[in-house]
């Protein structure tokens, strides 16, 4: 019975230590960080150019893979610079949408948000005033270089404007030409050895060559694309200048649907052929990335569409166990029609936000932080940390780090996670970041090399967006149940199942009846509206 | 026949080992190895670099800290609240014996909501402490009509004599009941802890200290990928490079070892427990 009650006093007392302690930290906390923003805004309003006049805590809701403490390299030169001490809150990357609606929903936002999806939220709830309006400051000359940034990238203004007229996001922005993306990549060393060219003129040259691989290596099947039926269709069709979905012409300057378009359906026979002659991997709706590498590494796989950067990964990962010259880079994608279509790149706005929330007590201030990412003395520190201290940059752009980070050209370094060059922290990726972090590895600047020789990369292309929600919901409503029924039906003409000369009389009717002439639309209204206001 | 048994049973036991035998093959091997799929059920080579790469994680020994804390502290506020509860409730001589009961059952039905439950949780003062870890799961109505049922299968001649001996309530339950039910106590115990262990959700939606995370949030950010809508062009950038198979394999070995060591020793009141709705007094 002692026991019993001893246990019972003591949770008791467990109880309202845990409660009067929290509630008196709370407190005072409350009250000084409240004078201090009272002291604070009064330096501001004078015009001192200060990103923070007074030493300030903030909390800033990202993702990371391995979470962050606040310690990290990024938050010290954050505070160094700015006066802003960050206390990051991560998730995961796949939990991330459930936190952020959360947030959202019970109104308990962090002063600082990483928007992932940043024109879906930003456009829908800056409006309803869960973010700080930038646009007073930007009128008001407090977001210069933001506004010079945006500037430099057209559409990028009326990408970030929603619908109201009003910016809320800080989107990022990529200062290059071109970032590359998805290509061909091909076994380089195989192709070496066995006298291919890694520079097909046509898709049949491309055929031709996947038969001479499959004779030398018959248990292989040389095309192999992961990510899923979409992924393989859709990068076969890109490069005929069409598309498996609704995409814009640019030579008609308007949305098109691409199933219809003969180029759709001659990758369709395309992909048949590779298929049925044992060219094309038969698991293409379901290869997972650990089967992708092993056909990869196992002579199993030899010309795909992916990342250049998979050809540095793969080795990082295999070690000493990699083949003796394995090499997998980039390869020229054929032409259609006599026209190459250049590879999809990265190049001014992505819809990858950050906003302040508007329950923030340092909003002068964190606009001010957004505005620095975007200045030359930002953008650096937020890609390599502190001048002189983390990094040293010579007049020519080398940068040299001082600190032993871990990054891909120095995977053995023991700071890891410095959170430097974080696409969830960062506004702008200049070329430096991109000769520093991406160019290191020898496949990728082989690859990139060869892109640039042969000039196969294309132009930076923007999705229009819907100032109107509900017709934003019809077309995606529309457009999933057509592009459902499409993958479907390419599917079964790519295995044999349906013949392409069903395509005209059956696939494209029921397309039609499914509504593709409304998506249609509501696509080039919204087009319209966001590029030719 | 015995031998058909035996090598029926022994099936099983091969098909429900497999799983873990493989996933530590592959968290020791040469990832090289792994990537090439020569690791099917040995170990080829021997790397404990996923296992490095784990325990270098800044955060990841305070997140097992807090896993053991809020397992154990989560697990006896559950077995606390729900025989102080349970108790009464199984007296006949309690006379808003039903009605109550009504009340806690009607909570079984009905939930809140994420967000209404969460906005609860923040009037309490409860967001980002270690309190909404263990502290709202510790009372439900499941475990009570669990508890109730058994404390109700207890003779009712064994309070009773106590009761003439001079013992109090609270001294029968301690000194009679509980001991008694050592079976349900176990069932209840185990469950709760291997929910606590396991749970992630509590500690994605309320907690925003990273010292505060379980280590089931390293875990999912080593396990699940993210999922990206890959029709957008540019998409693919926002991939997250994906853990290889043996740093994946590693942090299922790391996490859930600990939770399976508890099965063997509690198992003998686990099989009992579990007769408890099928034994009617």
């Amino acid at each position: 019975m002692k026991r019993f009650l001893v246990l019972f006093v003591a949770i008791i007392m467990l109880f309202v230590s845990g409660c009067s302690s929290k509630s008196n930290n709370a407190e005072p906390s409350g009250n000084s960080s409240a004078s201090t923003n009272e002291q604070a805004s009064d330096p501001n309003a004078s015009g001192a150019e200060k990103i923070s006049a007074k030493p300030i805590e903030v909390t800033w809701f990202t993702t990371a893979n391995t979470a962050y403490t606040g310690d990290e390299e990024i938050f010290k030169t954050i505070q160094k610079y700015t006066n802003i001490k960050i206390k990051p809150i991560t998730v995961a990357r796949a939990d991330y949408t459930e936190k952020l609606n959360t947030m959202i929903a019970s109104g308990e936002l962090p002063d600082l948000i990483t928007l992932y999806d940043g024109q879906k939220y930003g456009d829908l709830y800056g409006p309803q005033g869960a973010f700080v309006d930038l646009t007073p400051y930007m009128e008001a000359g407090k977001l210069d270089s933001y506004k010079a940034m945006l500037e430099k990238y057209p559409p990028a203004m009326d990408l970030t404007r929603s619908p109201n007229g009003k910016y809320y996001g800080a989107p990022r922005i990529y200062d290059v030409p071109y970032r590359v993306d998805e290509g061909f990549l091909a076994r380089s060393d195989i192709f070496a050895k066995h006298n291919l060219s890694m520079k097909p003129e046509t898709f049949d040259d491309l055929y031709t060559t996947l038969v001479e691989l499959k004779k030398l290596y018959p248990d292989s099947y040389p095309y192999f694309v992961r990510w899923g039926t979409s992924h393989l269709v859709g990068n076969q069709a890109y490069f005929r200048g069409t598309s498996n979905s609704f995409f814009i012409d640019p030579a008609e300057q308007k949305y098109t649907y691409g199933p219809e378009s003969q180029a759709y359906k001659d990758t369709l026979v395309y992909l048949n052929k590779l298929y049925s002659e044992g060219l094309l991997n038969p698991n293409f709706a379901t290869i997972t990335d650990a089967e992708w590498n092993e056909l990869l590494a196992t002579n199993k796989g030899f010309v795909t569409v992916d990342y250049p950067q998979a050809g540095d990964e793969i080795i990082q990962q295999m070690g000493s166990k990699i083949q003796q010259g394995f090499e997998f880079t980039s390869m020229l994608q054929p032409a259609y029609n006599n026209n190459r279509v250049g590879t999809v790149v990265l190049s001014g706005y992505y819809q990858s936000y950050r906003v302040i929330s508007n329950q923030s007590k340092y909003k002068d201030e964190l606009v001010n932080f957004l505005n620095w990412t975007y200045s030359p003395e930002g953008i650096d520190a937020m890609q390599f940390g502190i001048e002189g201290e983390s990094y040293e940059k010579s007049s020519d752009g080398v940068v040299k780090f001082l600190k032993n980070f871990q990054t891909a050209a120095t995977p053995n370094g023991t700071i890891k996670n410095s959170g430097l060059n974080d696409q969830g922290l960062f506004s702008v990726v200049h070329q430096d970041a991109i000769n520093n972090y991406e160019l290191t590895g020898a496949a990728m600047k082989k690859s990139v090399a060869f892109m640039e020789e042969n000039q196969a990369f294309g132009k930076a292309t923007f999705n229009a967006k819907f100032s109107d929600t509900n017709e934003k919901k019809e077309y995606t409503d529309l457009k999933t149940a057509i592009d459902t029924y499409v993958e479907e039906a390419s599917v079964n003409v790519i295995i044999g199942k349906q013949s392409i000369d069903t395509w005209d009389s059956k696939v494209i009717p029921q397309v039609k009846k499914l509504g593709s002439d409304r998506a249609l639309e509501l696509i080039n209204k919204a087009y319209d509206e966001t590029f030719k206001k | 026949m015995l031998s058909v048994v035996y090598i029926i049973l022994a099936i099983v036991v091969l098909v429900m080992l497999y799983p873990f035998a493989y996933v530590m093959s592959v968290s020791i091997s040469d990832p090289a190895e792994v990537i090439a799929g020569r690791v099917t059920f040995y170990p080829k080579g021997f790397d404990l670099g996923a296992y490095k790469t784990m325990i270098d994680q800044p955060v990841f020994f305070s997140a097992y800290r807090n896993t053991i804390l809020y397992t154990a502290l989560g697990t006896f506020f559950t077995l606390f609240f729900t025989s102080i509860t349970a108790y009464p409730l199984s007296k006949d001589k309690f006379q808003m014996r039903a009605f109550i009961s009504k009340v806690y059952i009607i909570t079984m039905f009905m939930g809140g909501g994420m967000i209404p439950t969460f906005l609860a949780y923040k009037s309490l003062h409860l967001l980002d402490s270690i309190w909404v870890m263990v502290l709202p799961g510790a009372l439900t109505a499941w475990n009570i009509i669990l508890m109730r049922s058994f404390f109700r299968n207890i003779p009712e001649t064994l309070s009773e004599s106590a009761y003439i001996d001079g013992a109090t309530e609270s001294q029968i339950l301690v000194k009679i009941i509980l001991p008694l039910s050592k079976p349900i106590l176990a069932t209840i115990g185990l469950f709760t802890a291997v929910g606590i262990w396991n749970d992630y959700f509590s500690a994605l939606i309320y907690l925003n200290d990273v010292e505060k995370y379980p280590l089931q949030m390293i875990l999912r950010s080593i396990l699940v990928a993210a999922t990206v809508d890959l029709s957008d062009k540019g998409a693919y950038a926002e991939l997250t490079h994906s853990a290889t198979e043996s740093l994946k394999m590693a942090s299922i070995a790391i996490t859930t070892l600990p939770i399976m060591c508890i099965y063997p020793f509690i198992q003998k009141y686990f099989v009992k427990g579990l007769m408890v709705g099928s034994i009617k007094g």
